[in-house]
């Protein structure tokens, strides 16, 4: 990890900030983690404060920084959409899924202020902006030849795709929104001659006499082409990248892949997450597998590959001291990144050498800031 | 006192012994062929160890566990006896809803793994040929095998999903392999067309195709394990030593159920249908399974297993009123839309000489009537996955898109 100036070497206990919504629990988690290690409890500048007045964040007073989710709190996603271009009042519903690229390009410009400030940032805001781009991120892999799916960038209608799908007869493949987080958004698609079905955590709304999509923690199929038009039709325009859907490992209970959490080069927490859909995340009522059964499955030296694989991925964002990535693992036992994710440090209750995700982040950005 | 219990699933065989001395038992458990490990447990009295063990042994047998004697499973872990025949309890593959969403681990009660070319074929795996995202491979590997000894001494196969990224791709070819290489499988006493996951692709696309040329190929095949219902077929259903016949469908063709029903299967001990729902594919009504349930087939059968039905209660009203009831030891109504209902009519079920187990795992039952099926004097698994829905408005089949 670089950090650029700024901090000086006889700054023998740097104060450490964090910028997110103080509400959630990654805030305050992460804040008790570094307090039980004996160190201040660090202060949290909240999106929102920021993004009304942009410069709180120059009387913010830390040395290093650690950059959190802008997520799950609806008045900082609406300003981030109006900061970057959208209507400053988007009037969204709960959980309706609206102006991705609006709220991306505002997260940027966020990501732009905090390294204009200059304090060096345990995860910079560079590498953050990309996590935050699924095609960018696909360039960055297949550059490093990290094994990947093969991607590409989706055309922005769902015509051209329908052309697409009718000329290939058949197949199965996800889309996945190009500035989504987690599986919001997220759609497996697979059709014949005869049959369409489109697997999302959506549910279809209606608002003023037109459908809206609402991220849904329940898993749903759709199987008529007009759902899947429909559906398409309002994700398709706002950015979306078309992997292949390659059949994932299967264990009993379903099919899984992993997270595996990478802090300072070495991949630490990890957990097996599975499901009987095609859509892993935990929070879609999933759940955590079996780790001994797939040892057993797979052996120990794949599994070792699944592991060097995510350090290979972060290492492709050097300036980042972790980062969360989802390995896939096919049905010949061999490992591929799905994706790597800025914020996927979110494992409760998940311990590796006796630490929790967020104590050992603490305790690595502390090391990291004593040899700076 | 001893008890000594066996259980084979897609996952795993494994056995369970429990002895009682004194005011101890002693439970011995492991993987078939293993020495397992040991647990002493001592009570205060003889009375209460023995209490315990019975309760014991009623949970393994709630769970699928049958006794090893006259199971056919020998404790060296010999999937087959020295006559060469299957044990029954290995015909079985998906017994939990949850099974359905993997690959097969074990079959017929052998350890299954994925051919690798590179690898030197052995012969105490079964083989599983599958294409992948990348290479459809399923053919060149299985030619590959069958040019190994391993061929010919395998007792069973699988195919996995032979379509690749080609959902629509049936698995004629395959099967024309096999058919062309028949003298190199002198011993093939199972085969499974269909390993296929939902990732691999929807259980109710799965394009099938006519099976009966594996039938006409192999006459020493003693089961024949599929998934899929579109294009299913089996025509001229004749064969002199199959016992084992287990069709998985998201919805089944009555043309197979008419087949199955004018079949010739002396031997048949095992049938599994997955009957399904309308929306994929099912057109029977259950008035086509009448001349299954009439008796006059299948003089051997054991186990009748009619699953993933989405009018589960109405066949339960029917099947009460079986005379094969009386022969065979376990009815299967697993994984379909059985509710209280359908509960109410397994209630009314005659004693039989010979029905020993009822398997409704997977079923939209109130406790109540739980509790009521359970005082029946027959083993009866009505156990949920832990996840299911049970409150939905929409009760579903375990296999549905």
């Amino acid at each position: 990890m670089t950090m650029s100036g700024v901090l000086s070497p006889w700054v023998s206990d740097p104060r450490l900030g964090l910028i997110g919504n103080p509400e959630n629990r990654r805030i305050h988690d992460f804040q008790d983690a570094v307090e039980e290690l004996g160190w201040p409890r660090p202060a949290c500048l909240a999106y929102e404060d920021l993004l009304r007045d942009p410069a709180t964040l120059e009387r913010l007073d830390a040395d290093v920084l650690r950059i959190d989710s802008p997520g799950e709190n609806e008045r900082v996603g609406e300003a981030l959409i109006a900061l970057g271009g959208g209507p400053s009042e988007p009037h969204l519903e709960f959980g309706e899924i609206g102006y991705l690229k609006e709220y991306h390009r505002g997260f940027c410009e966020v990501l732009g202020w905090i390294e204009h400030r200059g304090i060096p940032c345990l995860n910079s805001p560079r590498d953050i902006g990309v996590m935050f781009d699924k095609w960018a991120c696909h360039q960055r892999f297949v550059e490093h030849r990290i094994a990947r799916p093969p991607s590409e960038l989706a055309p922005a209608d769902f015509s051209t795709v329908l052309v697409r799908m009718r000329a290939q007869g058949s197949g199965q493949l996800f889309l996945k929104p190009l500035h989504g987080s987690s599986a919001s958004g997220v759609c497996a698609l697979r059709w014949t001659r005869h049959h369409q079905q489109l697997i999302t955590p959506l549910r279809i709304q209606s608002k003023l006499g037109q459908p809206i999509l609402i991220n849904s923690l329940k898993i749903c199929a759709y199987t008529t082409l007009a759902d899947v038009e429909l559906i398409l039709g309002i994700l398709l325009p706002q950015g979306m990248i078309l992997e292949q859907w390659i059949p994932k490992l299967t264990l009993s209970g379903g099919a899984v892949d992993l997270r595996v959490l990478v802090i300072a080069g070495e991949a630490r927490h990890w957990v097996i997450r599975q499901s009987r859909h095609p859509m892993t995340n935990l929070h879609l009522g999933n759940q955590r597998g079996d780790g001994a059964a797939l040892r057993e499955l797979i052996g120990r030296a794949k599994l070792e590959a699944a592991f060097e694989l995510a350090e290979k991925a972060a290492a492709c964002f050097p300036d980042s001291l972790y980062a969360g990535v989802d390995i896939l693992i096919d049905s010949r036992h061999r490992p591929l990144v799905g994706e790597i994710n800025a914020f996927g440090d979110l494992l409760p209750r998940l311990a590796h050498r006796g630490e929790s995700a967020y104590t050992a982040i603490a305790k690595a950005s502390h090391a990291q800031r004593c040899v700076i | 006192m001893k008890r000594e219990l066996v259980y084979m699933d897609a996952k795993s065989s494994k056995f369970w012994n429990i002895e009682l001395t004194g005011n101890s038992h002693t439970v011995t458990y492991g993987r078939i062929g293993t020495d397992g490990q040991s647990v002493t447990k001592s009570f205060p009295d003889e009375e209460k160890a023995r209490k315990d063990m019975e309760k014991l042994v009623k949970e393994k047998l709630g769970k699928g566990y049958v006794d090893a004697a006259g199971s056919g499973v020998s404790p060296a872990g010999a999937a087959t006896s020295a006559e060469g025949l299957i044990p029954l309890i290995a015909f079985s593959s998906i017994n939990r809803r949850d099974d359905i969403g993997q690959n097969a681990g074990t079959f017929i009660g052998k350890r299954v793994a994925d051919y690798d070319p590179d690898k030197p074929a052995r012969a105490d795996v079964v083989y599983r040929f599958r294409s992948d995202w990348e290479n459809n491979e399923v053919i060149p590997h299985l030619e590959h095998f069958l040019a190994t000894d391993a061929a010919a001494e395998a007792s069973a196969l699988i195919i996995g999903a032979w379509h690749g990224d080609e959902p629509e791709l049936t698995p004629e070819g395959v099967i024309e392999v096999l058919v062309k290489s028949k003298a190199r499988l002198g011993k093939l006493a199972a085969i499974y067309i269909g390993d296929v996951t939902s990732e691999e692709n929807e259980m109710s696309w799965i394009k099938q195709c006519d099976l009966a040329p594996v039938l006409k190929a192999f006459p020493r095949l003693q089961l024949l394990r599929s998934r899929g219902g579109d294009g299913l077929e089996l025509t001229s259903p004749e064969h002199e030593n199959l016992r084992g016949l287990a069709l998985e469908t998201g919805g089944m063709d009555v043309g197979v159920i008419r087949s199955v029903c004018t079949s010739t299967f002396p031997n048949l001990e095992y049938l599994e249908l997955w009957l399904g729902t309308e929306q994929y594919g099912a057109n029977h009504t259950i008035a086509d399974l009448q001349p299954i349930l009439s008796g006059q087939l299948f003089p051997k059968l054991k186990y009748l297993g009619l699953r993933n039905c989405e009018r589960a209660d109405d066949l339960a009203a029917v099947v009460v009123n079986s005379p094969l009831l009386n022969r065979i030891d376990t009815l299967d109504l697993s994984l379909g839309v059985l509710t209280d209902d359908g509960a109410r009519a397994l209630l009314k079920v005659p004693p039989s000489p010979t029905l020993k187990k009822l398997n409704l795992h997977y079923n939209f039952i109130s406790a109540d009537l739980v509790r009521q099926l359970k005082t029946l004097s027959l083993t009866v698994d009505a156990s949920k996955p832990s996840n299911m829905d049970d409150d939905d408005e929409w009760r579903f089949v375990a296999v549905g898109e």
